[in-house]
Order: C-alpha cells, then sequence, then structure tokens
C-alpha cells in the first residue's frame, strides 16, 4: 500500500527539510525558495522488504545509510568526489518505490542514482514509457487549469538506421549523431487539442521522456522517464506532492501489468489461459526486411553477453529473411523470453512466474521506443497499454496533489 | 514445407488456434476458438468400456485404449473432437489401423476420462499435411464401414480430418464439412498465419516437448530440437536465479517440464508425461554435465542438485549462456552426449 501520509509525517520531513533548506519545519517551507537546495530526487523500485532493506544497505560498497526514522534513511556517500556533497537522503514510499532525494546537480546525482538503481542489488530503475506518460498526462493534464504552461519532452536515440539498405553515415570515422530532442512548451488546453495530432503525424512525438507540471508558485517538477524528477519550483511541499504522486502512479502501472502478466482475471472460458502472457510492440508502419536484420544484430551479442540497450540474451533463429524467433532470458532479471521480431511487430512471450516484475516488460518497451522506433500500438495481453496507464494514473494518489492553488 | 508434418509445430498450431491470445489478427489466428473449441487435453489415456471391448473381442482386430494426441472441446455445444497428429496418412491395412479403430469407437460411444464433461457428440479425428487429407478420409471411411456390422449394437463416431497446407507463404487449414462439427467452415480453408510474405508461417512454440517428438534422445526435428534446447538453457538459468544465496542449486526435473510445457501440463494426465519428464530429466543432466564436474552433481529420480563448493554461481551461469550460442548440431550433440 502507498504510504499515503508520507507528506504529513513532519518527522521526516521536517529532517529532509532541516538538512536541504536550513532550519525550517514543514509548516515554514512554503515561503521559502527551495529550488537551489533540492535539485533532485530520483524514485526507483525496491524489491527488497523494508525488514531488509537495512542489511541491503550495509553490503552497498557505494553508500552508507542510517536510518533516522521508519522508512527514512540518511545516506552518505564513500569518497566524494570534489565538489559533490557528502550524502543525501532515501526515503521508502511504498512497498515498491523509494526515493533519492539529492543536493548535487549534474553528472553527480546522476551517477550516484545510476549506482544506486542500476548496481544495488534489490533495486531498479523506473521504466516509464511514452504510453505511460500519455496516459499520466491524458489524467493529469484535466486537473491543471488550461492556461498555465507545462513542457513535454521526447526523446530517441536511434541506434539504426529504418531504410532499406542504408545505415548511418559515417563522418570522420564516427557516426553522426542521431538522437534527436523534442520540447513542446505550451498551455495545456493547447497541448491537450495538439499532442494526439502531432503524435499521429510524426512518431517521434509518442516517445515522451519528460512531462514539466506547473506548480502553484510558479516553476514546476519535470518528471523523466527513468524516474527522475527535478525541483525547479520554490517549494519542497510541491516537490514531495509529484513524488507521491509519481510513487504511486508508477505502483499502479506495475501492479496492472503484473496482474496481466500473472493471468489474474482471465478466464478460461476466453480460450485456454496460455502459460506465458503476450506482449505485442507493433512498429508506426512495415520496415523492410533490412530493418529487421540490422535490429536483431542490435539487439543480440554473440558470446553469449548483453548488449547495454537491450538486456536480452539469446540466439536467433531464422526462418527467411526478416523473420526471426529468439527463445531467450531477460539478462538483468533471468526470466525466461520468447521473441518474435518482423518488419510490423516485436511479439514477446513472458512466462507468467511470479517472479515476473513489470519491469521486465516496460523496460523492453522504453528501450525499443528509445533507440529504435517509437511504437505505433503496444498491447498486453489483450489490453492497450496506453488504456492501462490511464487507469492507473486515474487510481494514483492524488490527495495531495492539489492543482486547485493553482488558479491563484 | 516440412515442418508441417512435425507433430510439435501441429500440436502448437493447433495450441495457438484455440488460444484467444494476443490481439486478433496478428499471429495465429484463432479459427478453432472461433468455432467455440478449447483444449481438453494432451495425449489423453481412455479405455474403451468394459461392454464394447466384450462386444467386439475376438471380432475385430482393435485397441483398446486409444490415446489421442489433443483433445479440444466445446462447451457450449458440449461436442469433443479426438485428434491424432500424423504425418502422413496410412492405409487401413496399416498397423496405424488397430489404434485408429479404437479412436472410432471411442468417439462413437462417448468414450471420456471421468474428469471430462459428459459430450452429446464425440469426433474421431486426424490432423496431417492436406495432401494426404482425401487418403485419410477413405482410410476413416473404410474402417468405419468394416466396423460398423462387427461391432454392431456399438458404434462408430463421427470422424474427419483437419488437413495443412502451405502456400503463398502461410498454412491453411482445412476441415472436412461432413462428419465434423464444423458445418460453416470455408471449403477452401483458411490461412492460420495473420503475416505478410515477408514471414514465415512457423509461431511461436508455445509447447516445447510432446511425446511424439521425442525420438530416442534427439528431437523429430531441426527447429523442435533448438527450441527445447533454448529453452531448457533459459529455464535452467531462471532456476539459478530464483536460487540465489543457496550453496546447493536444485533443478526439479517436474517442474522445469512444467515451464517448457508452458503451464498447460495439466492438460497432460496420462502416462506419457512420465516419459517427457523422463526425457527432460536425462536432458537437463546432459546440459549440467556440460557446465559442472560429475562430482558436483548428485541426482535422485526427480532432480539434479548442484552443490557450489568451488563453482561460483556467476561461472556456471556464464557457461550455460555460452551454451546458448550453439548451433543446432552443437544442441543435438550436447543432448545425445554424457550420462
Amino acid at each position: 500500500m502507498f504510504k499515503a501520509d508520507f507528506i504529513r509525517d513532519t518527522t521526516s520531513f521536517d529532517a529532509l527539510a532541516s538538512s536541504l533548506a536550513g532550519s525550517q519545519t514543514a509548516a515554514e517551507l512554503g515561503a521559502h525558495n527551495l529550488s537551489a537546495a533540492l535539485l533532485k530526487s530520483y524514485l526507483v523500485e525496491v524489491r527488497i522488504p523494508s525488514d531488509r532493506l537495512e542489511d541491503t544497505f550495509r553490503q552497498s560498497d557505494d553508500f552508507k545509510f542510517y536510518q533516522t526514522s521508519p522508512g527514512f534513511f540518511q545516506v552518505l556517500f564513500d569518497s566524494p568526489r570534489k565538489d559533490e556533497s557528502q550524502g543525501a537522503f532515501f526515503e521508502v514510499l511504498s512497498e515498491r518505490v523509494g526515493v533519492l532525494y539529492t543536493k548535487d546537480s549534474g553528472p553527480f546525482a546522476d551517477s550516484r542514482a545510476e549506482k544506486l538503481s542500476l548496481h544495488t542489488e534489490g533495486f531498479e530503475r523506473l521504466h516509464i514509457t511514452g504510453p505511460s506518460f500519455m496516459g499520466m498526462w491524458n489524467e493529469v493534464s484535466q486537473r491543471i487549469p488550461g492556461y498555465r504552461f507545462v513542457e513535454i519532452g521526447c526523446r530517441k536515440d536511434q541506434i539504426i538506421s529504418l531504410l532499406a539498405g542504408q545505415d548511418f553515415d559515417l563522418v570522420d570515422g564516427r557516426h553522426e549523431s542521431t538522437s534527436s530532442n523534442l520540447v513542446l512548451r505550451d498551455t495545456v488546453s493547447d497541448l491537450q487539442e495538439s499532442l494526439t495530432k502531432l503524435q499521429a503525424a510524426y512518431s517521434a512525438f509518442r516517445a515522451i521522456r519528460k512531462i514539466r507540471l506547473p506548480s502553484r508558485n510558479g516553476g514546476g517538477n519535470a518528471i523523466y522517464g527513468n524516474g527522475k524528477v527535478t525541483n525547479r519550483c520554490n517549494s519542497l511541499f510541491d516537490h514531495r506532492q509529484v513524488i507521491a504522486f509519481l510513487a504511486s502512479f508508477y505502483g499502479q502501472v506495475l501492479e496492472r501489468t503484473e496482474r496481466l502478466v500473472r493471468g489474474v482475471g482471465l478466464t478460461p472460458v476466453e480460450g485456454i489461459q496460455q502459460g506465458h502472457c503476450t506482449l505485442t510492440y507493433r512498429f508506426p508502419q512495415p520496415f523492410h526486411v533490412d530493418f529487421v536484420e540490422k535490429l536483431v544484430k542490435e539487439m543480440f551479442a554473440k558470446g553469449g553477453e548483453v548488449k547495454p540497450h537491450f538486456q536480452i540474451r539469446g540466439k536467433p533463429i531464422s526462418f527467411k529473411k526478416g523473420h526471426y524467433q529468439i527463445y531467450g532470458i531477460d539478462g538483468r532479471e533471468f526470466v525466461p523470453i520468447n521473441l518474435e521480431i518482423t518488419k510490423n511487430h516485436i511479439l514477446a512471450m513472458i512466462d507468467r512466474s511470479v517472479s515476473v516484475s513489470g519491469s521486465v516488460i516496460h523496460r523492453l518497451i522504453s528501450n525499443l521506443q528509445l533507440y529504435v522506433v517509437p511504437p505505433a500500438e503496444i498491447w498486453l495481453e489483450n489490453v492497450n497499454l496506453l488504456r492501462l496507464a490511464e487507469d492507473a494514473a486515474r487510481s494514483a494518489d492524488f490527495d495531495h496533489f492539489d492543482f486547485s492553488v493553482l488558479e491563484d | 514445407m516440412e515442418l508441417i508434418k512435425d507433430t510439435l509445430f501441429q500440436l502448437n498450431v493447433l495450441v495457438w488456434a484455440c488460444t484467444n491470445g494476443p490481439p486478433r489478427g496478428w499471429l495465429v489466428r484463432p479459427v478453432l476458438h472461433d468455432h467455440g473449441f478449447q483444449i481438453d487435453g494432451f495425449d489423453v489415456a481412455m479405455r474403451l468400456s468394459s461392454e464394447v471391448i466384450g462386444g467386439i473381442a475376438r471380432r475385430v482386430d482393435c485397441g483398446v485404449a486409444p490415446e489421442p494426441d489433443v483433445v479440444i472441446w466445446n462447451p457450449f455445444r458440449k461436442t469433443r473432437v479426438l485428434v491424432e497428429c500424423k504425418a502422413q496418412s496410412f492405409s487401413p491395412a496399416s498397423s496405424n489401423s488397430r489404434q485408429c479403430r479404437a479412436l472410432l469407437l471411442a468417439a462413437g460411444n462417448n468414450t471420456a476420462r471421468p474428469i471430462m464433461p459428459e459430450a452429446s457428440e464425440t469426433f474421431a479425428s486426424y490432423l496431417l499435411p492436406e495432401i494426404y487429407r482425401d487418403l485419410q478420409e477413405a482410410t476413416l471411411q473404410n474402417l468405419t464401414d468394416e466396423l460398423g456390422p462387427l461391432v454392431f449394437p456399438y458404434h462408430c463416431g463421427a470422424s474427419f480430418v483437419f488437413g495443412l497446407r502451405a502456400a503463398e507463404g502461410n498454412v491453411f487449414l482445412h476441415i472436412s464439412h461432413e462428419d465434423s462439427p464444423f458445418d460453416d467452415y470455408p471449403e477452401e480453408g483458411l490461412p492460420i498465419f495473420a503475416i505478410d510474405p515477408d514471414e514465415a508461417p512457423v509461431p511461436l512454440y508455445q509447447v516445447a516437448l510432446c511425446p511424439d517428438a521425442m525420438n530416442g534422445s534427439v528431437l523429430s526435428s531441426t527447429y523442435s530440437t533448438l527450441v527445447f534446447f533454448y529453452r531448457l538453457v533459459a529455464e535452467l538459468l531462471s532456476a539459478i536465479r530464483e536460487q540465489e544465496g543457496v550453496q546447493v542449486l536444485a533443478f526439479q526435473s517436474d517442474e522445469i517440464l512444467r515451464r517448457l510445457l508452458n503451464r498447460l501440463d495439466r492438460f497432460w494426465t496420462g502416462p506419457k508425461r512420465k516419459s517427457m519428464q523422463d526425457f527432460t530429466h536425462a536432458a537437463v543432466y546432459k546440459i549440467l554435465r556440460e557446465v559442472v564436474t560429475k562430482k558436483s552433481i548428485r541426482s535422485d529420480p526427480v532432480a539434479h542438485h548442484v552443490t557450489l563448493d568451488d563453482l561460483r554461481v556467476s561461472t556456471i551461469r556464464n557457461k550455460l549462456m555460452n551454451l546458448s550460442e550453439y548451433e543446432w548440431s552443437d544442441a543435438v550433440s550436447v543432448l545425445k552426449g554424457g550420462g
């Protein structure tokens, strides 16, 4: 269950506030500009029961954790680098999600968060996909006054050419940059009107990687696809509201995903209930078979290694050019995952084991969207992932997300 | 396309055709599900009733315990179809006819396993390449005509043939109209894959092993061997992950088999399940022997245990992952080799 009252938990909140903003208490925070003090927070998926967290933290080479109150830890970094602060805070928000608060900026903060989410056993970064962002946007945008400005960022970092017979040009021995960032900054009502049309016209607009929501006192909080939330507002309170919402939303997305993976609610009358769940990632248009050949080469390394972009191991079996099957395994969680790759779609069959986490699904989607091509549609079983995300957003905790004050 | 003769391919086609799975039109069309059918069992061990057995004794050369490869069931029409998968047809003089007579009598007398709901009608059928459909229909007719007067007052069930035909880059499923529960099925057959010409009509296998695909220590086709090998290696890696922190890794053969059968194992209740378990048990040992020493493995009839005394989990994992790079010939040699 999400710890809905954590914002009102003044013990932990005061500890955080006092460390990050001097001697303030929760009641005083709204009046102070904290944007310089608290720059970034990183939500992470926690796969360890809370009573085992301290043990896990004790084994970490990179961090020292000291519990200051239940579920709230002061974090000290081993050998902080020059200009880096000595530590941060970690808070358990729910059974599934925790957050690392840090005052550091730029690469320091990103690097510490990466160490926690990628290299610490039992933690995983968030994978907020384009459809998840879209579902979140469809729900949240209805609660924000239409005149407020928001920002939506889309990013793709295409690693293969989608065109037949063509690879990316080499310039001075290096590939030219193929990454693109699109930023839409406009009023909520204008973006509500035009975002879907833009997405229909240009698939890169489906690769949403960031949404910046306005804050009540100006500025805002930007939510990134990896779970980072940057504070560009004048209120730690608002920042924590966004974190609370995101933790609740992502928890709902994972829970709904895992219910489908495990077949909960599917009845045998619908046909036999298979021992696997199917994920269908449909490309925006049929590509040339060359695209499939390049994609398979990029996804699967020889020698059992894991390609960093996709983290799936397996030996592709080809029936004809442009059609592959891979009976492989997720390289991070070691869950069997069987894939069919054609010029039209990627179909994944994933085991219904209880050990399969929703992250296996959302990591795969997130990487395909970023490094290959944003999808036309994604289906988990017979459920469109956008609908799943919209449902998750509707059920997320808005209790402390008081948009009404934005009217001021 | 040779695969349409392969039992494991045929069985997976039937499973997908009964599955209302991913969004429609994107994989195998659920043509049997659309007619209300679902999977009811695999390798179902049946036995003709003692009355039927007594009635036909010494009058006809007939098996008494048919074991259809697949049983499909329509709960709305209470119709059951007993399906035998074959690579080709056979003549009434063939040794296969003994089992075919049992299948016809099982269908005609509504034979079922006790746990199966009572059917209003049961059909006997064969699934084989379409080019053999006419011949097989003739055999079925011939055997039905022959049995009729001999087994009176018992009778043969209606029978029909499923035909698989590779054409236009797809596989078509044909079903006889007469004497089948598919009276509105198109005569020209239906393409069962929703694919375009650049895709091959081969589904991802839900089921990685079936008794008729086992031929000694190897499987009936290259593709079946590869699927079994890669999925088995993936399951071993997954089992290792699930046992983090232990000193002795346990590989339970029946649990691994369950996963190789895509958890459809509940439909496999007959004695052939034991042969699949034995096959899997032996294959697990052979693969483990490729990555750890013999003295590290302790085996009992249901599991293999690997002691990690001098071994690191990461070493075993890396060796397994390199194994999964094997081409099919290597996979066959691994499955053949070892203990």
